[in-house]
């Protein structure tokens, strides 16, 4: 029994506020953050932040040096590419769908993957078995392959190529969960709750789910990252997005033609996925550090 | 003094047929029969793998056993039957502290919302009232209002342990079952917590089974001793009487061992 009566302490850190200012304390962290919340940012408002129609031709205005240049101008900050379209304009539209599209994604791939993989873990046997490598002869096959077979059979396209992608990246999100509910069911604490009448959803909701957000923020920036390259990449292939839409595989492949007269046609958008991935990186680096850190000091 | 919980014939036995998949282990415990009574306190005793850690899951249905019955508070449990959802008076009347208090907390949730769990699926109280239990049984162990927000790394080992049973205590069971709960602290903790959990009987008349290697503290604290070699029962009765005139082999030499640690006492 405490012998004096103190007052309450009356901050109480929230675990998402702990996380928060671990994660403030590497600052390679944050500067990603900052990167990915500009690009965050642009996908979201591209339609405020650009400054001209993505899509709209300008015949007056062929391949226009970016504005650094002696001859380029300031109301094309980037330049204008061979049919005179804003090449900075385009490159926010670009962060829209390439972004955008890998986080549909990934999520979609992240929500099927863990309850396939929870579902898998809980059960014992022969049964958790098939369910755990049921697909995994999708592993076997690289994703642009994939792709291909899929682009073959329906046609090309951005839809197309996401299923794809989400396809490809599905088993391993059952994999790592599947190997995680299992270890963690045979903890104390599992058994400590299903002593008190728990069912085997809210040992998963209340119980497992909390340590589980590690795991998941690496998993997900992984195949974040994977996917923001294969959704380019096809574009860049012309197996996923098509010309007139604006991603940033496609906007590079289209640079590709000109790339000697105008070399800021290819250069900037391929800047662009690579600040992008490496910011993707970074940032879920940080994260796992700060979500390991919560829970040690 | 009542019977608050009647064991008969408890048996647990592995599978011994071969199945696909599966190695036959072989290792039987039981039939085993005891009483206990009310605000009483007794201690299992025995050598390693004598079956001592399967009793107490059985007793608390954490395994369901082969044969057996278990009344408890005057309720009828077929032991062939584990805890489930639906059995929740079970879940009230008999809970268990676990043998490392550490492992036995989830680490990515704190301590509030463990201590919460029982409540949320046993009780129907609200939520302002649940948060007014947990902090009144939280100072009965000994913590402060405070931990209700604290995570299982900012804890000690002492106050780790005192949240198990805090845990186990929050439903207001008639019988508490624990595994080693002392081994793993140092000996004031251990004392204290001794001294705490003694507390607790007295003012919520709990049967107390406890399982401890450790012969000073069940001699200091225990009713009862229940002697167990190879998941059977070998002797059982009164503290003193055990310790001054064991019967069994294995009694002998338990109490021997912790004699002879004790200079000044001399087996009669």
């Amino acid at each position: 029994m405490a012998q004096f009566s103190l007052y309450e302490e009356e901050y109480h850190p929230s675990p998402l506020q702990r996380t928060w200012h671990e994660f403030r304390g590497s600052h390679v962290a944050f500067v990603g953050l900052i990167v990915l919340g500009i690009f965050l940012f642009f996908s979201l408002f591209a339609p405020l932040v650009a400054p001209h129609d993505p899509i709209a031709q300008n015949i007056d205005a062929l391949l226009i040096p970016p504005s650094w240049e002696v001859n380029g101008s300031i109301s094309y900050l980037f330049g204008t590419d061979a049919l005179g379209r804003d090449v900075f304009s385009r490159i926010i539209y670009g962060c829209r769908v390439t972004l955008g599209s890998s986080i549909i994604l990934v999520l979609l791939a992240m929500l099927v993957g863990v309850t396939i993989g929870t579902i898998a873990g809980m059960m014992r046997g022969v049964r958790s078995s098939v369910i755990n490598h049921l697909l995994d002869a999708l592993m076997a096959i690289p994703t642009l392959l994939i792709a291909i077979i899929i682009v073959a059979i329906l046609g090309t396209g951005l839809v197309n190529s996401m299923w794809a992608i989400t396809l490809a990246l599905i088993p391993q999100f059952i994999h790592h969960t599947r190997s995680f509910v299992r270890a963690e069911m045979k903890k104390e604490y599992i058994l400590a709750s299903r002593l008190d009448g728990a069912s085997n959803r809210q040992i998963f909701f209340n119980s497992i789910l909390p340590n589980m957000i590690e795991m998941l923020v690496v998993q997900g920036t992984l195949a974040l990252s994977i996917a923001v390259i294969d959704i380019s990449a096809l574009g860049f292939l012309n197996l996923g997005a098509q010309p007139p839409l604006p991603e940033l595989g496609a906007i590079l492949a289209d640079g590709l033609d000109v790339a000697y007269l105008a070399p800021w046609n290819v250069a900037l958008p391929g800047l662009t996925i690579f600040l992008m991935v490496l910011a993707i990186n970074i940032v879920g680096d940080g994260l796992r550090s700060a979500l390991r850190k919560r829970l040690s000091h | 003094m009542t019977d608050v919980m009647q064991v008969k014939g408890l048996t647990f036995r592995h599978s011994d047929t071969k199945r696909w998949l599966k190695r036959a282990e072989i290792f039987k415990l039981g039939p085993i029969d005891m009483t206990v009574k009310r605000g009483e306190t007794i201690a299992i005793i025995g050598e390693n793998r004598a079956g001592k850690s399967l009793l107490a899951k059985l007793l608390v249905g954490a395994l369901a056993a082969d044969d057996g019955e278990i009344l408890l508070n005057n309720e009828l449990y077929n032991a062939r039957v584990k805890t489930s959802a639906t059995e929740q008076s079970r879940t009230h009347d008999i809970r268990m502290i676990f043998q490392h208090s550490s492992e036995a907390m989830n680490p990515g949730i704190p301590v509030g919302r463990i201590l919460d769990e029982p409540l949320r699926l046993n009780t129907r109280l609200s939520e302002t009232e649940r948060k007014k239990v947990i902090e009144e049984t939280l100072k009965k162990v000994g913590l402060l209002r405070e931990h209700y927000y604290y995570y299982r790394h900012m804890l000690s080992d002492g106050q780790q342990q005192r949240v198990a049973l805090a845990r186990s205590i929050m439903l207001q069971p008639k019988v508490l079952v624990a595994d080693e709960p002392f081994a793993a602290l140092d000996p004031s903790i251990r004392s204290q917590t001794v001294n705490l959990i003694l507390k607790l009987q007295q003012e919520m008349g709990l049967a107390f089974i406890f399982i401890s290697h450790n012969l000073g503290i069940v001699r200091h604290i225990a009713d009862r001793i229940v002697v167990m070699e190879n998941g059977e029962i070998v002797e059982s009765g009164k503290t003193e009487t055990i310790f001054r005139w064991p019967q069994h082999e294995l009694t002998k030499k338990l109490i021997m061992a912790y004699q002879s640690l004790v200079p000044q006492q001399t087996l009669r």
